[in-house]
């Protein structure tokens, strides 16, 4: 089934749930209101002339530095100086989070892309693991990786990194750590010429292997 | 007994003393001399530098990638057991040398200071590839990767690539066996190497 077709069902059904319907880029989307997820994942799944029995991905999404469309420049991002010590910054992060829904259906060989938008103080979304069980790992991952709280969830944990780990590691305005439960996480300085430039092999002596430069190609 | 008091004993070669880095005090050249020759003197360090250096086992350890490539190292083709290296230990208590084969993430940090604490000495430690010496591409937004893992355990030989090839890595396990040799290997870079690392532009 076409996609536009598709949107057409699920807009009939949610009624004003429904945002819009993007069909530029490499593959249309359908953004929906954060309330109606859990209403439309349950009938995108159900529904049998859809019969989306997969959800190929779910992905958090930090839109600062977008504009309303999701389009613009991305910003600067903080990370370690060439001193190896964290960069830190004044800029405030701004624009939504979001989470974006993957579909596939197997039998009717057809996708569907999903999308929704979060305030970035309070981002959070209903949980979409009753009707997907796949989703369960997802979600745990982006509220890992991006603090989206997904509300409803069975075991919403860590995923990946530690549960003594503070803040999200993927929001733009994350600062990164320079201590970690006692490992050091900055680095030395990389623009240190570990061998002085007056380091000579010793004259008279065996020369090394290797001692001639490459040739010019 | 004073030297005074009797001379050398035929065969006791003077020139022979001079050689030696301690003093060979009369007694002892009456019994080289004597019927008794049931001893040798010689340095054991260079036997059992010997000994070290042929079996150096390693610990089962892979992180990242590079454990890919010292796999194929003790594999067949490369055939790490050549220099006494290929019997990888399943536990750190049996084995001598750690090779750090990957990126080295702030929870793994604590297992690999764990694991080194666990082997009994001597044990040395090759840092394979860019993650583990300096973090590597991990280094600028790296917020999980401990940049180097000489910031945990002290490091031997550093075997760079991204991954090494295992000609190289046998390479890093003949220079740590010179080292253990007590001999200077290749540890002077050459100066070709300095210069045209001035010309990379991300140093300063």
């Amino acid at each position: 089934m076409e996609q536009k077709a598709i949107y057409d069902l699920l807009a009939g059904k949610l009624g004003e749930g429904a945002v819009a319907f993007h069909e530029d880029g490499i593959e249309p989307w359908a953004e929906i209101a954060v309330g109606a997820v859990a209403e439309a994942c349950g009938f995108l799944r159900g529904e049998p002339s859809l019969d989306f029995d997969q959800l190929m991905c779910l992905s958090g999404i930090d839109w600062d530095g977008f504009d309303e469309a999701g389009k613009g420049k991305s910003v600067g991002i903080l990370g370690y100086t060439d001193e190896g010590s964290p960069e830190t910054s004044d800029r405030q992060a701004e624009g939504d989070l979001g989470v974006a829904y993957h579909l596939y259906s197997h039998a009717l060989d057809h996708k569907f892309t999903l999308r929704i938008r979060l305030p970035r103080d309070r981002a959070e979304a209903p949980t979409v693991s009753g009707v997907w069980a796949t989703a369960s790992w997802h979600e745990r991952e982006a509220w890992d990786l991006l603090g989206i709280r997904f509300t409803g969830h069975p075991d919403l944990r860590r995923m990946l990194l530690d549960d003594k780990w503070v803040g999200h590691p993927l929001r733009k305005d994350y600062v990164m750590p320079d201590r970690w439960e006692g490992v050091p996480m900055d680095g030395k300085p990389y623009s240190a010429n570990p061998f002085p430039a007056t380091e000579e092999p010793p004259a008279g002596g065996p020369k090394p292997d290797g001692d001639t430069p490459p040739a010019e190609a | 007994m004073s030297s005074d008091s009797k001379t050398p004993p035929s065969g006791y070669d003077v020139q022979r003393e001079h050689m030696l880095d301690f003093k060979v005090d009369q007694q002892l050249a009456e019994v080289v001399e004597s019927d008794a020759k049931n001893f040798i003197l010689t340095t054991v360090d260079e036997v059992f530098n010997w000994a070290k250096l042929s079996s150096i086992w390693p610990v089962t350890f892979g992180l990242a990638c590079c454990a890919i490539e010292m796999m194929a190292t003790s594999a067949t083709r490369y055939d790490m057991d050549r220099f006494g290296a290929g019997a990888f230990r399943a536990t750190p208590r049996q084995a001598d040398l750690m090779i750090v084969s990957g990126t080295v993430t702030g929870k793994m940090a604590q297992r690999l200071k764990l694991i080194y604490d666990q082997m009994p000495e001597p044990k040395w430690v090759i840092a394979m590839g860019s993650c583990a010496i300096g973090g590597g591409p991990y280094f600028k937004y790296g917020y999980h990767v401990v940049k180097g893992v000489d910031l945990l355990v002290p490091v031997d030989v550093y075997v760079p690539g991204c991954p090494p090839r295992p000609e190289v890595l046998i390479d890093g396990l003949m220079r740590l066996q010179d080292k253990i040799r007590g001999r200077k290997g290749r540890f002077i870079t050459p100066k070709w190497v300095t210069d045209y690392a001035k010309k990379i532009p991300y140093r300063k």
